[in-house]
């Protein structure tokens, strides 16, 4: 991560000025306070305020990803604001719009299409596999715990009765935090049974040894 | 609608110069008609349908905005 050191007569005047100069919004950067309200000059100068905000450095994927969702956005008729990041080999994005529940849908459903369509644009106009992760709103997150938590229930279903448990269906990726929410228990294991759209989790006991 | 087809298409496919797509106005229900060359079928459907069925799924939320369905036609 790059940092640049910006000064003002308040915080929000530094910060001000450092946006400017990045050309970046608030959400997209990090802050930090170096020294509030110190006199800048040793004895006469006046106040002020030296910030330090640091900030990622747009890669060429993150920047063709950024590009297409908000092309794909605005071809839906959906006024947002795109910002991302690039964190080992995963670009995140996420979306700031005046409709959140029309781009998330059903159960997520419209989320994972948007998500998914962005994906193949992005890996057929850079020929290369890439991982784009698509967040509205936090919305994926939300899900996530979601998730851990229904896992969670399942397994002590399992744990109390002994028997198998069949999740409802879900897609790849929730399989995988499914089963990643599951790894480190102790007494059940997980494993994917099924075809296509009904492709689903089983939770059962482990083996005993 | 047909804009929003359009641009998918064209970014996945091979022979983006092949890509047709008409938009038939129904009154409640509109249907985009997409063709493209025969090669790049599988390119627009995915695996298992996927993206055929991402696509329905962005034009549904498309349509909800103005109150309407979209259906959207694959031609062989």
């Amino acid at each position: 991560m790059n940092w640049i050191e910006e000064q003002g007569k308040t915080k929000e005047e530094a910060i001000d000025r450092a946006l400017r100069r990045l050309g970046r919004a608030l959400r997209e950067v990090r802050v930090e306070v170096l020294d509030e309200n110190k006199r800048l000059l040793k004895l006469l100068g006046a106040r002020g305020t030296r910030i330090r905000v640091y900030y990622h450095v747009e890669t060429p994927e993150l920047a063709a990803a950024k590009q297409i969702v908000e092309k794909l956005l605005k071809l839906l008729h959906v006024r947002a604001d795109v910002v991302g990041r690039m964190e080992e080999e995963t670009i995140y994005l996420d979306v700031e719009s005046d409709s959140p529940g029309l781009l998330i849908g059903k159960q997520g459903r419209t989320l994972e299409a948007l998500q998914y369509i962005a994906t193949r644009v992005l890996e057929s106009t850079r020929h290369e596999r890439l991982r784009l992760c698509l967040d509205i709103g936090n919305y994926q997150e939300r899900h996530a715990q979601q998730l851990a938590g229904l896992a969670r229930k399942l397994a002590d279903e399992v744990r109390a009765t002994g028997k198998r448990v069949t999740a409802p269906p879900m897609n790849p990726a929730d399989r995988r935090l499914f089963h990643m929410a599951l790894r480190d228990d102790a007494d059940v294991t997980t494993a994917s049974e099924g075809e296509g759209l009904l492709r689903t989790i089983v939770v059962s006991a482990r083996a005993e040894r | 609608m047909k804009e929003l087809i359009e641009y998918i298409v064209s970014s996945l496919v091979d022979k983006p110069d092949e890509v047709v797509v008409r938009e038939v106005q129904g009154e409640r229900t509109m249907v985009i008609e997409l063709k493209v060359a025969r090669e790049d079928l599988g390119k627009v459907i995915g695996k298992q349908g996927r993206t055929a069925r991402a696509m329905r799924t962005l034009l549904n939320a498309a349509a909800t905005k103005i109150n309407k369905r979209a259906v959207l036609e694959i031609i062989e």
